[in-house]
């Protein structure tokens, strides 16, 4: 699987018109021939495709990633050092998200076409149909530009010499923008996912056996009814991690935190294709790892997945 | 029709009709709606908007039309996004009726091909491909579609799986019909309405991956789009955030529309199935 990515990814990189080196001469204010000469023969651009591919997945095999041209740096340290950024923007949206929208999705699931339910659903779908991008220029002008309250930029006040909490308190207040611009739209997605999910529910048989119980209204909606529609959110969680990754390139972009997203932009500016395959590969085995993790939540929230093993 | 009619009845798909019907009204006659280039300088830079009749939405940095733009920019948008679900969904239904028709080892390579597309961020990828082959409306639907066909595929396969041991398909193999034909005729026709129910979900999200893209500068430079006018509106945002707030209001409008129709038709369905 991550075999095809390397080549689909390769062979679109190779089928560009024009390689680093044209962007790295054109950088330069150009230079002639044998420069661009000796220069493609240093990154070894003069070989054929074939022996390129090969090349470049038997480096692969002993993780080394290639040389970034822009950066002139290897790609996995570049990767590596922007890459716990996005993590934070992308874990804090997915906590806040997850965590939002499943409390909202509980609130109108509870009771189905009720006044509360139908409110909460208009909302979501109008926030779901919001680009991130758009919504992240909205809340910078009214929180950063008007209200001055939070930074508008960056990840953390530059050359500020702050360390340990204090640093913390800094980065946190630069990244409620970016993390809710990211996390609204998610928020709703998953009110959405939750409610369908507990309306599908309500109508089973367990809980009319819950109800016949006497058990408590809240009783029967929290332990019963949102447990069971929990499930099809985990998984949802793990659909979407490949579009999140996605959408924190622009998020990124908006407000300039040195991530992961902003280097793929720089990588496509600076023509850098070694940097380029390798952010691709490095998300493709991210969000393979996130779905691992997600399946092995499964299996510990439904005791049906699995259960070939002795329950726990 | 009678699908239309019923949709009709739902206040979301009545809702959704109404937004598409007049977004693509306008879509239409863009160009008598508003005469002429919508990126040329039509008067000066940085009216407010709300005050010069000529100019409803005011202009941006280079004196064009605010207003112009945004109806130009709605021929763009609906138009990307529908040829990016149609190629999307026409690529998912091919590659999903040969993987669940051909089964073996064509089936599981095209299912591998299947898993390293959705593995790969779909934005992630959609820029590398604008970026490499270049900025042009037919590379921008191009590369959309190669991010979103293999959930359709994956879809088809399933359906096709499904229909492949039915009892028509059967007796269709029995009286001597083509493989290819017994495709064509019998599955494709049973496996299509459930992918058709996602194509409203592509369009909008092929909408908004359009706008994104030219947001970021990988649009075609010589079309209007809602997306380059709000990049275009972020240099000055600070003076006058209306040049990027308008283009976007209308990008929510559009996928709102959208949303609406696929929830009205959603609910149509499981009404007639009911």
């Amino acid at each position: 699987m991550l075999l095809i990515v390397i080549l689909l990814t390769f062979l679109l990189l190779e089928s560009a018109s024009g390689d680093a080196v044209d962007a790295y001469l054109l950088s330069i204010g150009g230079g002639d021939a044998t420069v661009a000469q000796s220069l493609r023969q240093a990154y070894g651009l003069d070989q054929s495709v074939f022996a390129r591919l090969w090349l470049y997945v038997s480096s692969l095999a002993r993780f080394d990633l290639g040389w970034s041209v822009a950066f002139d740096r290897p790609v996995l340290d570049l990767i590596f050092e922007r890459l716990p950024n996005t993590l934070l923007l992308m874990g804090s949206a997915t906590a806040l998200s997850f965590g939002l929208g499943s409390a909202l999705g509980i609130v109108a699931g509870a009771r189905p076409e009720s006044a509360g339910d139908r409110v909460l659903s208009t909302v979501s779908l109008i926030l779901y149909a919001i680009p991130s991008f758009w919504l992240g220029l909205v809340l910078s002008i009214v929180f950063a530009v008007q209200l001055r309250w939070l930074p508008t930029s960056g990840i953390e006040t530059i050359a500020s010499g702050k360390t340990g909490l204090t640093r913390a308190a800094d980065i946190a207040s630069h990244l409620v923008l970016p993390v809710g611009a990211l996390a609204l739209i998610y928020t709703a997605l998953f009110l959405r996912v939750m409610r369908a999910g507990m309306a599908d529910v309500w109508a089973l048989d367990f809980v009319l056996f819950a109800r016949s119980k006497g058990l408590s209204r809240s009783r029967i909606v929290l332990r019963h009814v949102a447990r069971n529609a929990l499930l099809p959110l985990v998984t949802m969680l793990g659909l979407q991690s490949a579009a999140m990754l996605g959408g924190s390139v622009v998020i990124e972009s908006i407000f300039a935190v040195p991530g992961f997203g902003r280097l793929a932009q720089e990588a496509v500016s600076g023509r850098d294709a070694p940097l380029l395959m390798g952010i691709i590969l490095v998300s493709a085995v991210l969000v393979i790892c996130i779905n691992l993790v997600i399946d092995l939540l499964y299996a510990a929230l439904d005791p049906r997945v699995g259960a070939s093993e002795p329950a726990a | 029709m009678r699908r239309i009619r019923n949709l009709m009845k739902t206040p979301e798909g009545m809702a959704g009709f109404g937004i598409l019907a007049t977004l693509i009204l306008v879509a239409l006659f863009a160009p008598v709606l508003s005469p002429g280039d919508p990126l040329r300088i039509a008067g000066d830079p940085l009216l407010a908007p709300f005050v010069d009749p000529a100019f409803p939405l005011g202009t941006d940095r280079l004196g064009r039309d605010v207003l112009a733009g945004i109806i130009h920019g709605t021929r763009t948008s609906l138009a990307v996004g529908i040829a990016a679900a149609i190629a999307a969904i026409a690529i998912g239904l091919c590659v999903g009726l040969a993987a669940g028709f051909a089964g073996g080892l064509v089936e599981e390579a095209l299912m591998r091909v299947i898993d390293a597309f959705q593995i790969v961020p779909s934005f992630l990828l959609a820029l590398a491909f604008v970026s490499v082959i270049g900025a042009s409306v037919p590379v921008v639907v191009l590369a959309i579609a190669l991010g979103a066909w293999a959930d359709p595929a994956r879809l088809t396969r399933a359906q096709v799986l499904s229909i492949r041991e039915r009892d028509y398909v059967a007796a269709a193999r029995v009286i001597g019909m083509h493989p290819v034909e017994i495709a064509w005729k019998e599955i494709l026709p049973n496996a299509l309405p459930p992918v058709l129910a996602l194509s409203a979900i592509i369009v909008a999200a092929a909408i908004l991956t359009e706008a994104a893209l030219s947001f970021l500068g990988l649009g075609d430079p010589n079309i209007v789009t809602w997306g380059s006018m709000i990049a275009e509106g972020r240099n000055v945002l600070r003076s006058s955030p209306s040049l990027s707030i308008f283009p976007g209001i209308a990008l929510v409008v559009t996928v709102i529309g959208v949303y609406l129709l696929s929830e009205g038709f959603g609910k149509t369905l499981a009404g007639s199935e009911a």
